[in-house]
């Protein structure tokens, strides 16, 4: 029976002249948690190799292979030399601790590598009987044929790294001894050995089962309170950690904090009846111009997917959610007023040949725009269709798999249906209305814009503009017409042609006829309504 | 358990942590406050060291449906009522938390942490100067009495 004689419960010491990097201590490569052993060991910073580090054993060994791992990370050594110190064998075997100094003792090689690819190096015995498991990637040497008989009888193996790959640090991961006590060892010695091997590894055999148990029962915690609440399949970034509901609106506060809207407007209330400004619940430092929450909108996305992906559980039903449809919808259109305004203003400042063009032109955009709305609208129908069918079409898969999971699924599927089918709807009356209000606003945008033209456009402008109170306001004293209008000093207003007539008529004192003041020709100016 | 209450998945969430990591010397009578959430009941062992080693206090925390916006209603209850400065003999404390510097990141765990190292930082034992005439007078809800407090120190 083999024994890994690199492992603290043979009572095997290790050290090393060089200081380990912190958290990579020597211990590691001898400790029995595969958290440490995971590590492994590594050499300072500032340590160049060659580095020595020494495995004493507690007897004498007869050592039948080794395995030496020698990539930490991105660290690996790739040039080791392995040698054994010796004893001749009564020494030890009788008196374990004292070291009989250099008489009887003798240091060989037994080995010496280059590693280029390969993870690791595994030294063996020639004649060893039953082949060890290589592990992967590893270099396979015999001991050197000189050492035969000091890896019979070694009483320590120093393993020196005299390289390392791109100039890394010094670095082992983990190394195996395998062998049987010496020969030469006393009966007691081989059998005390023997049973501390057995014992450890029944330890490490039982451990595992008890790990699991372990993880079972806290397994069996974690699902009771499932069980009760459902609530723990949520995770906790999506829950307010005040009032531990799922939120709606995430906001992150100065503090780093994610809070929902609503709780935070709860709270500056609360704070409010003490008299305090709006502040960071968790650090009572108030908001200011650049200090404020701001939503996460990232978060959000992410606890809507959550939401729509088991919206059909019980437990999420009466959670809130929050949609900014209208706003959008709302941002837009005054973002598309705007531009005809602005191309209002341009239209009534130019001239009469480039009106006409760009008139055109706003119009052409305007259909454009609706254009763009209704493909958008039908796009995103077909994409809801396009899930839709892909949401059934996992079902279908799924039902030939696991009834009860399609069950479910299907039940998903339909809420997702249902959803997406609410969803839809509200977003189409919302399309419908923001198109219906966009059609109305563009109408009477673009009517007043026409009424400045001269009269070839006055009958085609005139029915959309006579509903326009606006431009009623604004409209010829004599003749009610709204196209090309002049205003008098006393701010009266007069179309073109009325005013030609005036000044045709009377050439000196022409007289408002709602004032009766008289004024020059010289002091009408051109009105534009805008 | 249907949560009904807005307080009442925030109350479940801080039982269950107050379970799994209890601040020194604090327990929670689950029996209690399994029950009926908005009334928890908390056994407190006075630190070592200090000048209530030994001794055994109950807490009572009574949670309104406002909570955790609005601060719970924290009393000592029971035979033994801590002699402190700050302890009124009717149970009441004279905590800020509990009151006007109450802020809902705050937890049961924080105010039964707060509540041990008042206790602890105490040099005598002594009821407050005015107790008499408090525990004559006062409202049976401790929230209801406008505190003042003069003392940083404790």
């Amino acid at each position: 029976m083999a024994i890994n004689f690199c492992c603290s419960h043979v009572k095997t010491k290790i050290h090393s002249p060089a200081v380990s990097c912190e958290g990579y201590d020597l211990s590691n490569l001898l400790s029995n948690d595969p958290l440490h052993r995971e590590k492994g060991f590594l050499a300072e910073g500032f340590i160049k190799p060659p580095v020595s580090i020494f495995v004493d054993f507690f007897c004498y060994v007869n050592i039948s292979h080794v395995l030496v791992w020698t990539e930490v990370g991105r660290q690996k050594s790739d040039g080791l030399e392995l040698y054994v110190k010796t004893g001749s064998a009564a020494e030890k075997g009788e008196s374990s601790h004292s070291s009989q100094g250099h008489g009887g003792e003798s240091i060989v090689r037994i080995g010496s590598c280059r590693l280029k690819n390969e993870s690791g190096l595994m030294l063996r015995k020639y004649t060893y009987r039953t082949e060890p498991i290589v592990p992967s990637n590893f270099l396979v040497k015999n001991f050197n044929s000189s050492s035969r008989f000091a890896v019979q009888n070694a009483s320590s193996l120093e393993i020196k790294i005299y390289s390392t790959a791109n100039s890394t640090v010094p670095a082992l991961k983990r190394i195996e001894i395998w062998g049987n006590p010496s020969h030469s060892c006393s009966k007691e010695v081989r059998k005390m050995i023997s049973d501390l091997w057995n014992r450890a590894n029944s330890i490490v055999d039982r451990q595992p089962p008890d790990i699991k148990q372990a993880d079972k029962k806290l397994k069996e915690e974690d699902s009771k309170p499932t069980s009760v609440e459902n609530e723990n399949s949520v995770p906790d970034e999506f829950l307010d950690p005040i009032t531990c509901e799922i939120m709606a609106i995430p906001m992150t506060l100065p503090s780093g904090k994610v809070i929902d809207l609503s709780t935070l407007e709860k709270f500056n209330d609360v704070e409010s009846t003490w008299g305090r400004a709006p502040c960071d619940p968790f650090t009572g430092i108030s908001f200011t111009k650049t200090r404020f929450a701001i939503p996460d909108s990232a978060l959000k996305s992410r606890i809507d997917q959550f939401l729509v992906e088991n919206g059909h559980l019980k437990q999420f039903k009466g959670v809130g959610r929050t949609v900014g449809h209208a706003n959008l919808n709302h941002s837009i259109l005054i973002g598309k007023t705007s531009e005809v305004e602005l191309a209002k203003k341009h239209l009534s400042d130019s001239s009469i040949p480039s009106l006409g063009i760009s008139a055109f032109k706003t119009h052409n955009s305007s259909s454009v725009f609706k254009d763009g709305i209704s493909h958008s609208q039908s796009t995103s129908r077909d994409h809801g269709k396009e899930s839709l069918s892909g949401k059934n079409e996992n079902c279908d898969s799924e039902n030939l798999n696991d009834q009860n999971r399609t069950n479910v699924k299907r039940k998903s599927c339909e809420q997702a249906v249902d959803t997406s089918k609410k969803m839809k709807t509200s977003s189409f009356l919302s399309l419908k209305d923001h198109e219906d209000m966009l059609e109305d606003t563009l109408d009477s945008a673009i009517g007043s814009v026409l009424s400045g033209l001269p009269s070839f456009l006055k009958s085609s402008a005139q029915p959309s503009v006579s509903k326009d109170r606006d431009s009623e306001r604004h409209a010829c004293k004599e003749c009610n017409s709204v196209s090309c209008l002049f205003s008098l000093p006393c701010e009266h207003l007069l179309c073109r042609s009325c005013l030609v007539k005036k000044s045709s008529e009377k050439n000196e004192h022409m007289k408002c006829i709602t004032c009766k003041l008289s004024f020059n020709s010289g002091d009408v100016k051109r009105f534009h309504n805008i | 358990m249907s949560s009904t209450a807005p307080s009442q998945r925030r109350l479940q969430k801080e039982l269950m942590s107050f379970l799994k990591e209890p601040p020194p010397g604090v327990t929670v009578d689950s029996d209690l406050t399994g029950q009926d959430l908005s009334v928890w009941i908390v056994h407190m062992d006075g630190a070592p060291g200090t000048l209530y080693e030994g001794e055994k206090f109950q807490l009572q925390f009574k949670f309104g449906s406002k909570y955790p916006f609005d601060s719970p209603e924290v009393t000592f209850i029971g035979g033994n009522i801590p002699v402190h400065p700050h302890v009124y003999s009717n149970g009441h404390i004279c905590l800020s938390i509990l009151t006007e510097d109450w802020s809902p990141a705050l937890s049961v765990q924080s105010v039964c942490l707060s509540i041990v190292s008042m206790l602890s930082s105490c040099k005598e034992k002594r009821r407050p100067p005015d107790n008499s005439f408090y525990v004559k007078t006062c409202n049976k809800n401790p929230k209801k009495t406008k505190w003042w407090y003069h003392d940083d120190s404790v």
